[in-house]
Order: C-alpha cells, then sequence, then structure tokens
C-alpha cells in the first residue's frame, strides 16, 4: 500500500518534471523558429536589396560599358553566392525569374548542380501558381512559410519578390536542422529526470523509511497506551466529533469505537455537563478544561454513569483538539456513599451513646465531646470544646490521668480504665469510669485521645447500699451462728468463772484456817486474775464478732487469722469434743481482706464441720482439719475438711442457695453468705466431697501481689 | 476402826478448772490426784487406791460418760462425782442412771462440793469396813467343814437341833458340837450375829461376786 502510494508519487512527480521540461523545450523551439524566420526574412530581404542594386548598376554601365548586361550581374551574383556557404547545414537562397506562366530558377545553392553555370545548366521549369514559397514571392507576396518544398521536405522558408526584375528571392531552411538540437535537448531531460527521479526514490527510501517506521512505531505505541489506560480517553474536535475513542471508554460506555467516532460526545453525557456545546464561552471553557469535573454519562444502554472527566485542549495547526479523560466512578461513588452511611452511623454511635464520649489532642486540648458527655457536666458542646482536659477532671485525680495517658503512650496497651471524678460546670464532683486509648496513624503514631465516661455515681450508690445490706445480712447470720453457738459460748465463760470461783473458795479456806497456809495464796490470786481475763477475752471476741461493723479492709497475717478464728472456733469444737487441727504452710503472706468477715466464713465452715460430725453416732475421732496452703504465689487456699456424714449429691447442687438448710434450727444462710463474701474478695468457694467420708469446703483468697510480705 | 487412805481424783481438760479444783481440795487436806484428760487417768489408775472421781463430762477424746461406762466395764468401782458445765443437765442425768453419785454445775458452791466428797469419802470408808468384814467372814466361812456348812445353813433358816439332826441323819449331840464349832469359826457369840453375818455374805453373793 505504502509502496504503491510511494510509486504512484514518483510517477506523477516524472511526469511532472517531464512535461515541465518539455513545456521549456517547445517553447525554445518556437522562439527558434520565430528567430530562423527573422534571420533568412532577413536574408531574403538584404538579397533582395542586392539584386535591386544590380539592377540599377547594370542599367548604368550598359549605359557606359554596353558590354556589359544585367545578366552579367546576375551571374555576379551568383558567383558571389557559390562562395557563400549558406546559412547552417542545409539553409540556401533560391532565385527565380518569371518567365510567362513558368518560373525559372536563376540559381539554387541546394541544387545539385549549383556549381554548373547557370547558362550551360537546364532551367527547372515549374507552374507560376503553386503553394512553393517561389510561387508566392513571383506572386509579389513576401513573408514566410513553413511548407513542404519541392523535395517533399519541411522547411522554413522566406520569400521576397523584386518585382522590377520580376525575379523572387526566397531562403530556406529544414526544419529537420531547426528542430535537432531541441530534440536531443528533450531526450537529454527524460533521461536526465529519470535519473533524478530513481536517485530521489532510492534517497527516500534509504533516509526516509526509518523515519516513517519510528514514526509507525510511536504511533503503535500510542495506540497501545489509549487501549491499555485504565481511564477512558476521547479525542474530540472544536465541535464534539469524537476523534479517538480508547478500548477503556468502549468498556465505559459499551459503544464500540467504531460506533463512537465520528459521533458528537453529546451523545455520551446526559445533561447538564456543558462540554459538547460548540460555542462555549472561555469561562465556561475554564470550569472544566483541565480540571476534574464530574458529570453523568450515558451508557449504550441508556443507564446513567457516574463519570469524572478531565479535559485539556491542545492547538494543532489549525485544529483545536480536545481530549477527555473519562473515568467511571460508579465503585468510588459507591464506596464515598457507603464511607458517607459508616461515617453517619460512626457519629449517631457517638452522639447518641450512653457513656460520655470526647476526643482531645495529645496536649489535651478537646476536639470533639458528645452529647452525653455535655450534659453530664452540664456545659454545651462549645463551651466544652474551648476547655482543656485538665479543666474538667478533678485536681486530684490528675496525676493519676497523666500517668496512666503515658502508659497509654509508651506502651502497647489498648486501653486504660481508671476511676476519676470529673467536674461539671456548678463545681460537683462526678465519679466516673475513664475508659481511654489511642488513635494512631497509619505510622503508628499516636494522634489522639478517645477516652469514655461512664457516669458511676448511680452505681456506687447501687454498689454502696448492696454492700450495706450484704452487711446487715452477714450480720444477721453472725448473730444467728452465735445463737447457734450460745451454749458453746456460756460453757467457755463458765469455765473461767468455775475456776475463779473455785480459785477463791479455796483461798478463803487456807486463810481462814486456825493456822493459815498463806504461801499459795498470791500464786492464786495471780490464776484468778489469768481466768479473769480470760473470760473476758471470750466476751470481747464474742463482741468483736457479732458488732455491726462496716466493712474495711486490712493486711492481715494467715497466722494472725487462722490463730484468732480458732480460738474462737475451738469453744464449739470442744463443747462438741471436736479437734480442730490446723495444717498452716510455713511462710504464708499476708493477705487483703475484711478480717471479720472471713472469720465469718471459717467459723461458718468449722461449725458446719462440727454439725456433721456430731450427727454420726459412735464417731471416734472427731478431727476437723484446718489446712492453709499458698498456691503458685498467687492466691491462698484455706480448706476446712471434716470427717462426717458428708452430704448427699443433691444436697450438694442447692448448698450455696440461700434459706436452703439440713439442720432443724438452721436459718440457711450460712454457706450464701460466705459464698458471697469470698466472691466479693475475689476468691471462690467450693464443696468436694472427702474420698474419706465427709465434705471438703474450700476457699481461695487472691494474694495482692503488692502489699503480700512473709508473716512468721 | 481403821481409816484408809482415800484420794480425789480430779479428770478435766480445762487445766484451770483442774488446778483450783486441786487446791480446793488441798485445802481441806484431801489427797488429790490430777489429770487432763480420761486415758491418762486410766493409765495411771490403781486399782487398789480409793476415794472419788471429779469427772468433766464434756472432754475430747474420752468423755465423761465413756470413761464412766469404761470403768463399769473394768468393775472398777470407784464413786464418779460428775462437773457439768452449763446445760448438760440431760447429760447428768444419764450419768446419774448409771450410776454417779452425784453432779455438780459450773460453777458450784465449794462446801456443797467438799461436803458431798466428804459423804462419799466417808460411804467409801463404811463400804471398806464392810467389805474387810465381809472378808473376815467370807474367810471364816472357808474354814467350815461341810458338815458344818449344812448345820450352819439349817441353823440359820431357824431349824431346831432335832429338826438338823433328824434332816442330816445324825445324832443331835453332834449337832450341838458341829453349832459349837461354827460359832468358834465364825467368831461369833449369838445366833443374830451369825444369821446377819451369812445374810451380808449371801447379798453381797447376789450383788456382785467377790474374788
Amino acid at each position: 500500500m505504502k509502496n504503491k502510494r510511494i510509486l504512484l508519487l514518483v510517477l506523477i512527480m516524472t511526469a511532472i518534471a517531464i512535461s515541465a521540461s518539455g513545456l521549456a523545450i517547445t517553447m525554445l523551439y518556437h522562439t527558434a523558429i520565430e528567430q530562423q524566420t527573422i534571420r533568412l526574412t532577413e536574408s531574403a530581404q538584404r538579397q533582395v536589396r542586392l539584386l535591386k542594386t544590380m539592377s540599377l548598376n547594370a542599367r548604368f554601365s550598359a549605359e557606359s560599358s554596353p558590354g556589359k548586361t544585367f545578366a552579367d550581374s546576375v551571374l555576379h551574383d551568383r558567383e558571389a553566392h557559390e562562395l557563400f556557404k549558406g546559412f547552417g547545414n542545409t539553409g540556401v537562397f533560391i532565385l527565380a525569374k518569371r518567365e510567362g506562366n513558368q518560373i525559372s530558377f536563376i540559381f539554387s545553392q541546394s541544387l545539385p548542380d549549383a556549381r554548373v553555370p547557370a547558362n550551360l545548366a537546364p532551367p527547372l521549369i515549374v507552374p507560376l501558381t503553386g503553394p512553393l514559397p517561389m510561387q508566392q514571392a513571383l506572386a509579389g507576396n513576401s513573408g514566410s512559410i513553413i511548407t513542404l518544398d519541392y523535395r517533399d521536405v519541411k522547411v522554413l522558408a522566406a520569400f521576397e519578390p523584386v518585382a522590377e526584375l520580376n525575379l523572387g528571392i526566397v531562403a530556406k531552411m529544414d526544419m529537420a536542422e531547426i528542430r535537432k538540437p531541441f530534440l536531443n535537448a528533450g531526450i537529454s531531460v527524460v533521461f536526465a529526470t529519470l535519473l533524478l527521479v530513481l536517485l530521489g526514490t532510492f534517497l527516500v527510501r534509504r533516509i526516509g523509511n526509518p523515519l516513517v517506521r519510528q514514526l509507525e512505531e510511536n504511533e503503535q505505541r500510542l495506540i497501545a497506551i489509549l487501549d491499555t489506560a485504565a481511564d477512558g480517553i476521547i479525542t474530540t474536535d472544536e465541535q464534539g466529533i469524537i476523534r479517538c475513542f480508547n478500548q477503556a471508554a468502549e468498556h465505559i460506555f459499551g459503544y464500540s469505537s467504531a460506533e463512537a467516532i465520528g459521533n458528537n460526545i453529546g451523545m455520551l453525557i446526559a445533561e447538564p455537563y456543558p462540554y459538547p456545546l460548540p460555542n462555549y464561552d472561555n469561562q465556561n471553557k475554564k470550569q472544566f478544561i483541565g480540571n476534574e469535573s464530574e458529570v453523568t454519562g450515558l451508557h449504550k444502554d441508556s443507564s446513567g454513569i457516574p463519570l469524572e472527566i478531565t479535559a485539556s485542549e491542545v492547538q494543532e495547526k489549525n485544529v483545536r483538539l480536545r481530549t477527555c479523560i473519562v473515568r467511571d466512578i460508579t465503585e468510588r461513588k459507591q464506596s464515598l456513599m457507603a464511607l458517607h452511611q459508616r461515617e453517619e452511623e460512626l457519629r449517631l454511635i457517638f452522639e447518641e451513646a450512653p457513656v460520655g464520649i470526647y476526643i482531645c489532642t495529645l496536649n489535651g486540648d478537646i476536639l470533639r465531646a458528645n452529647h452525653t458527655f455535655c450534659s453530664l457536666l452540664g456545659y454545651t458542646e462549645t463551651e466544652l470544646l474551648a476547655k482543656h482536659y485538665t479543666d474538667i477532671i478533678h485536681s486530684g485525680d490528675l496525676r493519676k490521668v497523666e500517668t496512666h495517658s503515658r502508659k497509654l503512650l509508651v506502651c502497647d496497651s489498648n486501653s486504660i480504665s481508671l476511676e476519676v471524678s470529673f467536674v461539671e460546670k456548678q463545681g460537683l464532683n462526678i465519679p466516673c469510669r475513664l475508659r481511654g486509648s489511642v488513635i494512631h496513624d497509619k505510622n503508628g503514631n499516636p494522634l489522639l485521645y478517645v477516652a469514655h465516661i461512664e457516669d458511676r455515681s448511680e452505681q456506687l450508690k447501687t454498689e454502696q447500699l448492696v454492700r450495706e445490706h450484704s452487711e446487715r445480712l452477714a450480720h444477721v447470720t453472725r448473730l444467728s451462728s452465735m445463737g447457734e453457738m450460745a451454749t458453746s459460748i456460756a460453757h467457755e465463760i463458765n469455765q473461767p468463772l468455775s475456776a475463779i470461783a473455785t480459785y477463791a473458795a479455796a483461798c478463803q479456806r487456807l486463810i481462814d484456817q486456825d493456822q493459815p497456809v498463806l504461801n499459795e495464796v498470791p500464786l492464786t490470786l495471780e490464776k484468778i486474775r489469768t481466768q479473769a481475763l480470760r473470760a473476758g477475752d471470750v466476751i470481747d471476741r464474742l463482741r468483736k464478732f457479732i458488732r455491726n461493723h462496716k466493712s474495711s479492709r486490712q493486711q492481715q497475717g494467715c497466722y494472725d487469722l487462722i490463730t484468732d478464728v480458732i480460738s474462737f472456733a475451738e469453744v464449739d469444737a470442744q463443747y462438741h469434743q471436736v479437734i480442730i487441727h490446723k495444717e498452716l504452710e510455713p511462710d504464708l503472706p499476708s493477705i487483703y481482706i475484711d478480717s471479720v468477715q472471713i472469720q465469718q466464713v471459717i467459723i461458718n465452715l468449722l461449725r458446719n464441720a462440727i454439725d456433721s460430725m456430731v450427727t454420726v453416732p459412735h464417731l471416734t475421732n472427731k478431727v476437723i482439719r484446718l489446712r492453709v496452703k499458698r498456691q503458685r504465689d498467687k492466691t491462698i487456699e484455706i480448706a476446712v475438711i471434716d470427717c462426717g456424714a458428708g452430704l448427699s449429691p443433691e444436697t450438694g447442687d442447692q448448698l450455696f442457695s440461700p434459706f436452703f438448710t439440713t439442720k432443724p434450727l438452721g436459718l440457711g444462710m450460712g454457706l450464701s453468705i460466705s459464698r458471697s463474701i469470698i466472691n466479693a474478695h475475689g476468691g471462690q468457694l467450693q464443696y468436694t466431697a472427702n474420698p474419706e467420708g465427709g465434705s471438703i469446703f474450700l476457699f481461695t483468697l487472691p494474694i495482692d501481689a503488692r502489699k503480700s510480705n512473709a508473716t512468721h | 476402826m481403821q481409816h484408809i487412805k482415800q484420794t480425789v481424783f480430779i479428770v478435766d481438760d480445762d487445766e484451770a478448772i483442774r488446778d483450783s479444783l486441786g487446791l480446793l481440795i488441798k485445802s481441806v487436806g484431801f489427797e488429790h490426784e490430777t489429770y487432763h484428760n480420761a486415758q491418762s487417768f486410766l493409765d495411771n489408775y490403781d486399782v487398789e487406791s480409793s476415794g472419788c472421781l471429779l469427772l468433766d463430762i464434756r472432754m475430747p477424746g474420752i468423755s465423761g460418760l465413756e470413761l464412766q461406762a469404761k470403768m463399769k466395764g473394768m468393775s472398777l468401782d470407784l464413786p464418779i462425782i460428775f462437773i457439768t458445765g452449763h446445760g448438760d443437765v440431760t447429760m447428768a442425768v444419764e450419768a446419774m442412771k448409771k450410776g454417779a453419785v452425784d453432779f455438780f454445775q459450773k460453777p458450784f458452791r465449794d462446801q456443797e462440793l467438799l461436803d458431798r466428797i466428804g459423804q462419799v469419802f466417808e460411804q467409801t470408808q463404811c463400804k471398806q469396813q464392810e467389805q474387810v468384814e465381809h472378808q473376815q467372814a467370807l474367810s471364816r466361812l472357808e474354814t467350815l467343814t461341810t458338815r458344818e456348812h449344812e448345820v450352819m445353813t439349817l441353823v440359820i433358816e431357824g431349824a431346831g437341833n432335832k429338826t438338823i439332826a433328824a434332816e442330816l441323819g445324825i445324832s443331835q449331840r453332834t449337832v450341838e458340837l458341829h453349832r459349837a464349832h461354827v460359832m468358834q469359826k465364825m467368831q461369833t457369840n449369838s445366833l443374830a450375829q451369825l444369821v446377819k453375818m451369812c445374810f451380808s455374805l449371801e447379798e453381797c453373793k447376789q450383788c456382785k461376786p467377790i474374788h
């Protein structure tokens, strides 16, 4: 295709070159003919003038010397001409005389016998009229003509008459001679042109082809880029007629490029996009040429497509081309919409959350606060946003908050939780639980704090109420168990009282004797005092145990706790002939507890154990084991192990339910309260059957790591 | 009358009670021994010794009541005065039914306890006296021949010599001779004394065997 075009081009160029040269040569040829004509005419006229002069001379000579005739003059002329080689190869003069109706040639250089004297040569006779130049000249005409002569050769001839002498002169020349150089020139031109054309073709092929190839490659590359571009690329002219339509555009609009090219871009765009209007003004142009703008496109199936268009304009010679880069933003729209929806959800969650939420910078300036938090503190949002977090947190809690916040930044912990008092607008403190976390940027650098605030006022009130109730209940239960222990306690007080009475009586007797024995009296009085104190101790312990005390926890050594509780429980145990056997590990730590409550639990368990052993008839070895040991440095485990009646499986299930009891006079609160006390201490109370018969009640108490230290 | 050595044995798990009782008893001049539990008392008790036992009802290990039962099983005839705590009346009653001498509820009046101990000691003294006499009678009885024993039995039943002679198929003279031997061997002057002695022996034989 391309080669054919080049060939055609070469042929046309060749033709043009040849025609141009031909034209030039032809013009030159005509000019040459004209010049020759003028020259021949002048030559002929010169001859005429010469002949006229000679004829005058002859007439004058005849008067002076009659020997001389005109014929002689002609002869002279002929001789003169014999020396004259004529012009060119074929140029000749011809002189003829009219004789009657015939023409008689006097001489002709062209005649083969021209050198023969005219008188000797037979005169050539031709009719007077005819087309020949001599005939014209003898007819009295002058001029020039291109005609065939008597040889039937095309000649250029000028003819002139010599009317006085009845003579005619013709100067003629063969046309072939005039034509010959031009013919040669023409042939040379043709050859030279062909040579140049061949050379040109060769050079075009040699130099032009790589350029063409490069252009082709560039174009292919451009096409490839256009077709693989993710965005639709549409090129239009100034009127909006589509010139280029890439694959992505086909994909977006559903038209093939063949369908699209040649149509107005308006068919791809739904209103109100102003782009396809051909006569847009400059201001309008600015709005979207070069800038991204969002429009609704039209798919082939007439559905709308959200598009983002970037248009640019290129001035290309006289044409302004516009390139539109079109991107289908359906997905982006959808994700934007989803994003928007999500944002709205988050906003609602944020605003309507039942807990207060605020966001502050790392410096502590509050950036956002939700409705709940504003109303909690009694500020409007605007007022709150002007605050620093130190303005709304109780000054006593600031250090704690700072410490924890720093921890949040430094450590990898996701959130912190702490009790903080906030100060509301009126200056009142609101006890709250603050849960803080940090928002990080992509690189993991902290950006903002987020704090969730839960108003704990109500909760604290409720907790307080619950605590008071459970304390009251525990107290009632203690009183109840003391009631059950009343006999044992009375017995325990009675013992020292009896001893005191007996000691006193003995002393009296020792003194009252006729010979008083006094040496034992002081010692006995001391014993009396000891026993009185012993009775007092029992009463003191009893009072401590049953008094309505406020729950208060403190550090308590395990040994002290167990010793205290055993001395109290043993009253009952001894009364029922039960031995309590202590099994205490060495180096038990101290624990952070409410001693009275824990003692209540232990006494309750011991009493249950005693009761279960008493009901077994003929039980010889009534021993309760009170085992205290440490469990993996985390908890203290206290077990009360009896070998009494044990519990049936059904009983075991409902053991810890309130008002459940196996005792005829029991309240059924003991284990229920015990369990809640232990749970409140962060431990667990469990029952298992003793494999050797009887029951094991076992509870754990956490060792507070910060405060634990071995007690000996 | 010969005085025998009497001791107050005190068994109580409460040291103060033990100690004060000891002092009280010592103050009136009685002997006493104290034990902190039933087992140590049993381990150390000399069967020959006499007196009374002041025993606490509630004790770990062997309780007062159990000790009482054990002693009965071992035929240890030691009078027991129980000392009970408050509200152990049921147990005290049971103890009395099983032969305890008395029970005192703590705190007790010292004079009452001491008087009771004194009474028990006297009773023991009498009993001891009787027992000695009884032993003597028994040993005397054993010196009798079979014929003499037969004659004595009939005499006590109130039979006359004649009847005895007829019963035994021997002469009245022989009966009289035997009778004289019996009176001599039994070291009695009167028939009434002999009858009393034999009754007491018979009574004891029914009550419990004496070895």
